[in-house]
């Protein structure tokens, strides 16, 4: 799934751990989001939109 | 220890204990095959069963450890079980024939002693018969060894080839 995710962490000049941290998961559990391998459940998805104040749909993109 | 720092450590500490155990494996089965010599003295044979009982044990409590997980490092556990499926299937039957092709000269004189220790020692049978079951045990025992030994070291490798796929 496409997502914004870097793209929002760079504009807030966050690390990948620093969001890792934010977020209470793994840095690699990041960086696999980041990259497309890995969609992330409901309840992240929900922990991400919160942290960067924007809805789901204007962070993730369903369409392949 | 915080969540973070669990789920942080999760894939190091699994890429360093499966790092370690299959060295240890490679060494027991190279011993087998009688290329590498039992080493008694020195630092390293003192050291290395701790280091390889340790990184056992540490291999296959992480493998059991859900809260060690976060949801990234339980996707990659969940992709690891389902190969690991296939290969517990898949690799006693392949070991059998490689065991059967390797010790066929093995099973060949096993097979003669075994026809002529009951007639030449008539009257012995029961010792036959004990020293048949002891040495059924100790194969038993032998094998349950290595499913220790290899099971932990097969998905611990399956999980860093899931993490390095993903990268």
């Amino acid at each position: 799934m496409k997502n914004q995710l870097k793209v929002l962490r760079a504009m807030r000049n966050w690390s990948q751990a620093e969001l890792a941290e934010r977020l209470d998961v793994s840095r690699q559990a990041v960086n696999a989001i980041e990259t497309g391998k890995h969609d992330p459940s409901l309840p992240l998805v929900f922990r991400i939109s919160r942290l960067f104040e924007l809805p789901i749909e204007e962070i993730f993109d369903d369409e392949q | 220890m915080t969540a973070k720092k669990r789920y942080q450590l999760y894939h190091q500490l699994i890429a360093v204990c499966f790092a370690f155990q299959f060295v240890n494996l490679c060494i027991v089965f190279s011993r087998w095959a009688g290329l590498h010599a039992y080493e008694s003295t020195g630092l390293w044979a003192s050291l290395s069963p701790v280091v390889f009982l340790v990184t056992w044990f540490t291999l296959v409590f992480l493998i059991c450890a859900k809260f060690m997980r976060d949801e990234y490092a339980e996707t990659l556990w969940r992709r690891a079980a389902a190969q690991f499926v296939y290969w517990l299937v898949l690799l006693p039957p392949i070991a059998m024939i490689v065991i059967g092709y390797v010790g066929k000269d093995i099973f060949d004189s096993l097979a003669q002693v075994q026809a002529i220790t009951p007639t030449s020692e008539k009257g012995d049978a029961d010792l036959v018969g004990a020293n048949r079951s002891q040495t059924e045990f100790m194969t038993l025992a032998m094998m349950t060894y290595m499913a220790a030994m290899t099971v932990p070291v097969l998905f611990g490798g399956l999980l860093v080839w899931q993490r390095f796929r993903d990268r």
